[in-house]
């Protein structure tokens, strides 16, 4: 550690009144605790998982996708899923997020795209979708490029400015190259070139090279599903939660699962009761309270924390909260080659096309996507889950098929919008119960017929793409109505009217006067699929709109210093 | 540039890899041959699932999980697993039973039946929780780490072409090396 020098353990008593409760430490509550800290705020972080480090990461397929190292343990929480609002819900795991301070950015894939101008105005271009309720962002590309580049340059990304025809425009250039191709990325990025598309290098938040105090990525290939042990994958827990640390004004404080907000009389939140690791309840006051927990805890949060003076749950006057949930849209088309790929080696994806990120309306439905190539399975995960149609699942042909097909398998992954339809929603489960007594996320969700239809449009290209290729066998299922969310977004959704949103787009609560809401529930679209890169640069323009109103007075008197 | 990384790491972070060549040796001693006892599983249950795991991944002309020791990757992972998943596996082993009964009366265990009937066993519950249990567990034994009794001497990666190296560098893979050739020799042809 010595490069990255000690990192202070500061730690504030629960009834000491910290200037921010921040809940959740994942790719924004990481963020906000940082530029908080290091504006002058004391900070406190509550995060339901354990605080894990580098060496505690693994090169062990077994332990960290089969014991639930990273991420929430349906066994603990479990989840109830319906199709729809009619339907009575039943337990199944229908959600997945890290369960860990650093959050899902600790095994994500890292894939850093920005929004492109569309995502925030699809409504003013596209008119109205039957089904769902799109509506522009408050906010537009140019508002936030400043922060995409500040994304880019704090955490570290690696890409190829102007390397896309398709690319909305940026203030600067990444800050490191891309990362080396893979047979993927060369096999796809020649296929493209056949088809006339635009293959460019993949942006990804993890560093080609050393990087202010963090070392290069080494390609181990332990990467998507797993957390890095050599800190070059840019999660929060390698970049801006050590910087929040070092300021000593910020506590994480792990294995703590917030279960309400409270409100005083006033109508003002007072700070967040959680349960310790021993689940005793605990009471941490704060001057003003964010939450960052994802798009499916935020509003469980919000539902959990009803009270005399607000019956429908916190910040919920509009009944928004926990509506318009949208997953992302995601179908593959497979393919087997002659010679090894060795996608186990390095990071996942190398190179991607946006030529369909905004589709011909002409074609009669609403949405967009882009395209990647990867193989992202590590030994026993392919030998379960993805040998070649038809193949047997134990015997001498089972076992030469997973000998044969390992280092030469690799998919075609589209990802895709999906509309924000009210009925897909977060709620609480009426009878089941998690580990703590707590009520359950119950999720509601049937994909929009545009989003299949979005899918489907992407998966042919993407068959066309493995046609231009030289593929040996190839295999897909048609796009199929989805049960289980990984990108959990737009269910505390922004905007500027209380009764058709619930943050302003300063992320304050329209409810709530010191409350603050940030992350994937903030937004207002789907975007293209890779959400993260967005929420992180939010979180950072959040804390800029939350500082001032600070120093403007808004939350009370903080400890700021150049206030003292 | 992996290189310069790998350097930049060892003068940075030694306790990280300090922790990886610790499991390096580990790897190397369960490889060289540490015995493996049962802890768990009794002598009888071993036998079943031993057979049942050599009939999922087969020994042929390479290893299979027998060679593995998938069945000392199975006994460890029920030694330290949580209580509630120990009774599900004992109802999975006692369904098995009762349902090789039902199939071949008055057979004692699954390593008594001839190689015709184990198959025709087999085939009769692969659509089962409980085939799917063994499938998981076998499949874990042959391809997972051999710090935990798993894929022994490395045998089930070496079979699939896996290279647990803590770092590779470029080029990868057959593509990307015939990509990145074709580029040089592309640039070459260029110059004046």
């Amino acid at each position: 550690m010595t490069a990255r020098g000690p990192q202070v353990a500061r730690k504030f008593s629960p009834g000491e009144e910290v200037d921010f409760a921040i809940v959740g430490s994942g790719a924004a509550g990481g963020v906000l605790a940082r530029e908080l800290s290091v504006a002058g705020f004391r900070v406190v972080v509550l995060e339901q998982g354990p605080h894990l480090h580098e060496q505690d990461f693994q090169h062990n397929e077994y332990r960290t996708l089969f014991r639930g190292a990273l991420t929430n343990d349906w066994t603990l929480q479990p989840t109830t899923f319906r199709a729809s609002e009619q339907d009575k819900a039943t337990a199944k795991p229908a959600l997945l997020y890290g369960r860990v301070v650093g959050g899902g950015t600790v095994h994500f894939t890292a894939n850093y795209w920005r929004f492109h101008e569309i995502d925030f105005i699809e409504r003013s271009k596209r008119g109205a979708v039957a089904g769902a309720d799109l509506v522009d962002w408050p906010i537009t590309y140019a508002d936030l490029e400043p922060y995409y580049t500040k994304v880019e340059w704090e955490i570290g990304v690696s890409g190829q400015a102007g390397a896309s025809p398709f690319d909305p425009p940026r203030s600067k250039p990444y800050p490191l190259p891309p990362l080396p191709i893979k047979s993927t990325g060369a096999i796809f990025e020649k296929a493209a070139l056949k088809l006339g598309w635009h293959p460019f290098p993949a942006p990804i938040a993890i560093l080609s090279r050393n990087y202010r105090d963090r070392a290069g990525c080494v390609h181990c290939g332990y990467c998507e599903f797993f957390g890095c042990e050599m800190g070059a994958k840019s999660s929060t827990l390698a970049t801006v939660i050590p910087e929040a640390m070092r300021t000593g004004r910020c506590e994480i404080r792990s294995e703590s699962y917030v279960n309400e907000i409270r409100t005083n009389a006033a109508g003002r939140a007072t700070g967040v009761a959680y349960f310790d690791k021993q689940k005793r309840e605990n009471f941490q006051k704060a001057k003003a309270v964010i939450v960052c927990a994802n798009g499916a805890e935020t509003p469980r949060l919000l539902l959990l924390s009803k009270s005399a003076q607000f019956p429908d749950g916190l910040a919920n006057s509009s009944g928004l909260v926990g509506r318009h949930l949208m997953f992302n849209g995601g179908a593959s088309a497979f393919a087997t080659f002659e010679h090894p790929l060795n996608e186990y080696k390095s990071q996942v994806v190398t190179r991607v096309v946006h030529d369909f990120y905004e589709l011909d309306p002409k074609l009669g439905f609403c949405g967009g996507g882009g395209l990647d190539m990867r193989f992202d399975q590590m030994p026993i995960l392919f030998a379960l889950n993805s040998l070649p149609p038809g193949a047997p699942e134990w015997g001498a042909e089972f076992k030469n098929q997973v000998a044969q097909n390992f280092t030469r398998t690799a998919y075609v992954f589209c990802h895709s919008t999906s509309m924000p339809v009210p009925a897909n929603s977060i709620s609480l489960d009426p009878d089941v119960k998690d580990a703590w007594g707590l009520p359950g996320a119950r999720v509601t969700y049937k994909d929009h017929p545009d989003d299949l239809k979005t899918s489907q449009y992407l998966l042919d290209r993407a068959k066309e793409l493995l046609d231009a290729s030289p593929a040996i066998r190839k295999w897909s299922e048609p796009p199929r109505e989805q049960q289980f969310g990984i990108h959990l977004l737009g269910t505390c959704r922004m905007g500027n009217e209380p009764n058709t949103s619930v943050i302003n787009s300063d992320h304050r609560a329209h409810d709530v006067p010191n409350l603050f809401l940030c992350d994937g529930s903030s937004f207002v679209t789907s975007g293209r699929g890779q959400p993260t890169m967005t929420i992180q640069a939010l979180a950072f323009r959040a804390a800029d709109r939350i500082t001032r109103l600070a120093k403007r007075g808004e939350l009370g008197s903080m400890a700021l210093p150049s206030r003292s | 540039m992996a290189g310069a990384g790998v350097a930049w790491l060892q003068a940075a972070w030694p306790e990280v890899l300090a922790a990886q060549q610790h499991a390096q040796h580990t790897m190397q001693a369960v490889a060289a041959g540490a015995p493996a006892k049962l802890e768990y599983l009794t002598p009888s249950q071993a036998a079943d699932i031993d057979a049942l795991s050599a009939l999922i991944i087969p020994s042929t002309d390479t290893p299979g999980a027998r060679e593995a020791g998938a069945v000392y990757f199975i006994d460890r992972v029920l030694r330290t697993s949580r209580p509630d998943e120990q009774k599900q596996f004992a109802g999975t082993l006692a369904a098995l039973d009762r349902k090789r009964t039902e199939m071949f009366p008055a057979t004692a265990s699954f390593v008594s039946l001839s190689a015709a009937q184990q198959t025709e066993f087999l085939k009769s519950i692969e659509n089962t929780p409980e085939f799917a249990a063994l499938r998981f567990l076998t499949v874990c034994g042959f391809l997972g780490n051999p710090e935990d009794g798993a894929n022994r001497d490395m045998v089930g990666w070496r079979l699939i072409g896996f290279d647990h190296a803590p770092t590779h560098t470029p080029p990868f893979g057959y593509y990307d090396a015939e990509y990145l050739a074709e580029k040089a020799a592309g640039r070459k042809g260029e110059k004046p």
